[in-house]
């Protein structure tokens, strides 16, 4: 093939590595945002934020104190759901139960934790629902902000280990005199804060409405960390449950099935192989066979633009004198041409030839051509322009 | 890398697998990532669409109308065989019907494919790029890879009124020596002697040759020859309108072609000139049959521009190319607000030194819409148009008066009418 070897063509499409090295810049930028996303996302995830987590290291995180549990020999479970924190209680033999305000709870997540007996349950600043479940004997009877020490004023032995606190958070009062309530649960106007503890069928229950001492901001102040540790370290496990908003027994109350629950496993892996054949389809169908071809056209314009412009013109301005005008004079025209009428022909003159070729009165052809005012609506103007075609037709065939 | 219906049928059918056996996201993702890997693996034994050398051969030039073949030769110089699919792209005017062909082409063979190109527009038409899509053994995936392959068709524009010319050229022969003319005109000369007969005009009976034979002699006379004759295309704003099937520019085309044909058969020179504001097109010194290919060649990449005609320009253009009378046939339109902004001023001075002529393709929707009744919106439109029609034969009045003859006419009846007009101009001897 002698033609073959002269090369003329040229491969367009660029090779992978061709591809590489033109896009060399992209690629780097991508990388490096890549690479700084995910070690963002690592030093982020050891640097959790969260109220009371054990993980956060923020104000109102509690590392801190799991750091302080853990250097006592006490050992920390963190979970987020009401399943993994009976799964926690029940694993180990003796354990402190913390259960965080940090969501409110269902009766299906309190079912589930209540069927795990934990040694010691720790409730802090718990709502009404929380307290009537596990401490039905007290109730909520308000909340405090102050910077006040109070005496602990009770013979709990944490209490009195500890001494005076601030009396800050939630209070709690109770109607029974055999359980010891701290810090302001004795005194009649002001019950200020307050850890009750006491021996109940879910084993101790102990409610702590300072939530705030067991922060990592204020876990320093006064005797925070004493109290802190004097209520969690009583076990060599503490399961600290942070109940959260997404558990999934959070709305699934009372025995009902959501729909995932009803169908057959199987589905939802074929539905995931379906979406991926269908990406497939798309890779398919969504490759051109080479470029669209562009091609300048020349530009046309439609010759009777204006004219048709202008009618409308003449519609929406209502111009009847101007049309019904220009349809005389160019029937008029016609009309001379027709009769042999020199072209300078007044319009009488065509009228009285009109009537004589037609054989009409003349009042009645100048009524046609020579109308001395214009149409009053476009009925008229339309019956004009009829009126015109029907007398040129005449001329024409007389 | 590209996929084909039957990988997506197969991503299809796994699903049936994964339904039974897929217990969990891993067994999924474990199968279609098998599956990616078939693909990948197809894909890079299929042969290289990379490793192709083109070459095109056939048609360098068309005309409107008419068809061109160009033929594209595949050699495959790869270890593979290529099988798959090829598309050699043209733009959409040069009327390729089949783009695309199937392809199986061992090593060091070569395979032809031919375009056959049906151009609805003139001016050069270039291919795009040819695309070739080899696929794997289980032509489940192919890689694709695009050839810029050159090649140009000169299309040149159309000649419908070529039917045209046959009978203008019977005409031109009753006119030419070949039948003696009766009358005397300007631009006519002395052909011959000859004796009378019985129908001839006795005006041209010569006494003086009479009285020297025994028989009684008639002079004949023939048209001149060597006329010049002037084609201008007005090539602006005007032009672009549409008119019948195509732009005004295309008409007014068909018309110079006719004209050009007849008047280089008449033995006349012409001439021509494309212009809006600059010099588009420019034939001069074409003799005989060379004359109507280089009025195609010079006015195939003539496009309508939208600007106002240069009237000064033109008209020195003119000058600049016709000193002696010559026969001046100016193609545009008949549109009252150009013409009197343009070419208008100009026409008396013309008139005096040349026989100008202005042909103008008439937009016959003019017409109709003059002639449209029914509901108001048509009335309306009538009378718009009979404005319109007012205005443009008061133009034409004004052209006329000025000392130009004036052809308008519609897209299919201007050019045996400029031909007709020009043939009674020199049967005249007005040339």
């Amino acid at each position: 093939m002698t033609v073959l070897d002269r090369h003329v063509a040229a491969v367009r499409t660029p090779t992978v590595r061709e591809r590489l090295r033109t896009n060399r810049g992209i690629i780097v930028i991508g990388a490096l945002v890549v690479l700084g996303a995910l070690l963002l996302a690592l030093v982020q995830s050891s640097r959790t934020v969260g109220l009371l987590d054990p993980d956060a290291t923020d104000p109102t995180g509690s590392h801190a104190l799991a750091v302080l549990l853990q250097d006592q020999g006490v050992t920390v479970v963190r979970v987020t759901t009401a399943r993994a924190a009976a799964d926690a209680v029940t694993r180990a033999p003796d354990t402190t139960l913390l259960i965080a305000p940090t969501a409110p709870l269902s009766d299906r997540m309190l079912q589930t934790v209540q069927s795990a007996a934990a040694t010691y349950t720790v409730l802090v600043q718990p709502d009404d629902v929380l307290v009537s479940a596990y401490a039905p004997w007290a109730s909520v009877s308000g909340f405090r902000v102050s910077t006040d020490e109070v005496a602990p004023g009770c013979d709990w032995y944490v209490a009195t280990r500890t001494g005076g606190l601030p009396a800050s958070g939630a209070t709690y009062s109770t109607g029974r005199s055999d359980l010891s309530s701290c810090w302001g649960g004795g005194v009649v106007d002001t019950g200020r804060g307050g850890a009750t503890g006491v021996a109940g069928a879910t084993g101790v229950v102990t409610l702590v409405g300072m939530a705030e001492g067991l922060t990592n901001k204020h876990l320093g102040e006064s005797g925070y960390a004493a109290m802190a540790l004097g209520t969690l370290g009583r076990t060599h496990t503490v399961v600290w449950w942070l109940p959260s908003a997404s558990d999934p027994q959070q709305f699934a109350d009372s025995g009902d099935v959501s729909i995932g629950d009803l169908v057959p496993s199987w589905v939802r892996w074929a539905l995931l192989q379906l979406v991926l054949a269908m990406l497939v389809v798309v890779w398919w169908r969504g490759r051109r066979l080479g470029r669209v071809v562009v091609e300048p056209l020349p530009v046309v314009v439609r010759a009777t633009e204006s004219v048709e412009g202008r009618a409308r013109l003449y519609r929406r301005g209502h111009a009847r004198d101007r049309a019904s005008d220009a349809l005389v004079a160019a029937t008029l025209t016609r009309v001379r041409a027709r009769l042999a009428l020199p072209r300078s022909a007044s319009a009488d003159v065509v009228v009285a030839a009109v009537s004589a070729r037609t054989g009409r009165p003349a009042t009645e052809v100048a009524a046609v051509l020579t109308p001395g005012s214009s149409p009053i609506d476009d009925a008229g103007l339309a019956g004009l322009a009829d009126a015109l075609d029907a007398l040129e037709n005449e001329v024409r065939h007389s | 890398m590209v996929v084909t219906g039957r990988a997506a049928l197969l991503a299809l059918l796994l699903t049936v697998p994964v339904a039974v056996f897929a217990r969990s996201l891993a067994v999924v993702l474990l199968l279609d990532i098998a599956l990616v890997l078939l693909l990948a693996i197809d894909a890079s034994l299929a042969g290289s669409p990379r490793r192709l050398s083109f070459a095109r051969s056939g048609d360098r030039t068309t005309r409107i109308g008419e068809e061109a073949v160009v033929t594209l030769a595949v050699r495959n110089d790869g270890p593979r065989v290529v099988r798959g699919v090829l598309r050699d792209a043209w733009a959409p005017t040069a009327g390729v019907a089949v783009t695309r062909h199937a392809l199986a082409l061992a090593p060091e063979r070569v395979v032809r494919v031919a375009a056959v190109l049906r151009p609805t527009r003139r001016g050069e038409r270039r291919p795009d790029l040819v695309t070739v899509r080899s696929l794997g053994p289980m032509r489940l995936a192919g890689r694709q890879v695009s050839h810029a392959v050159p090649w140009g068709v000169q299309v040149l524009p159309g000649f419908p009124s070529r039917k045209h010319l046959p009978s203008r050229l019977a005409r031109l022969r009753e006119l030419d020596g070949r039948t003696a003319l009766m009358v005397r005109g300007q631009g006519t000369e002395f052909d011959s002697l000859r004796e009378y007969v019985i129908g001839d005009d006795v005006r041209s009976i010569d006494w003086r040759a009479t009285a020297r034979a025994s028989d009684v002699m008639v002079r004949t006379w023939r048209p001149e020859r060597d006329r010049r004759v002037l084609i201008v295309l007005d090539t602006a704003r005007t032009s672009a309108a549409r008119v019948g099937d195509g732009t005004r520019l295309d008409a007014s085309m068909d018309a110079a072609f006719l004209l050009g044909a007849l008047a280089s058969r008449a033995g006349d020179r012409v001439d021509l000139l494309a212009f809006d504001r600059a010099v588009r097109a420019d034939v001069r010194g074409a003799t005989g049959g060379d004359l109507l290919p280089r009025m195609s060649r010079a006015l195939s990449d003539v496009e309508p521009l939208l600007v106002e005609t240069d009237a000064h320009g033109l008209v020195s253009a003119i000058n600049a190319r016709v000193r002696q009378h010559a026969f001046v046939v100016i193609l545009t339109a008949l549109e009252p607000s150009a013409l009197r902004e343009g070419l208008l001023p100009f026409l008396p001075a013309l008139a005096a030194r040349h026989t100008v002529a202005l042909a103008s393709v008439r937009d016959e929707r003019l017409e109709q819409l003059a002639a449209s009744r029914g509901d108001a919106a048509a009335v309306y439109d009538a009378a718009s148009a009979e404005t319109a029609i007012a205005d443009r034969d008061r133009m034409t009045e004004l052209v006329m008066r000025s000392g130009v003859e004036v052809i308008d006419a519609g897209p299919d009846e201007i050019a045996p009418r400029l031909a007709d007009r020009y043939l009674a101009l020199k049967s005249a001897g007005r040339l």
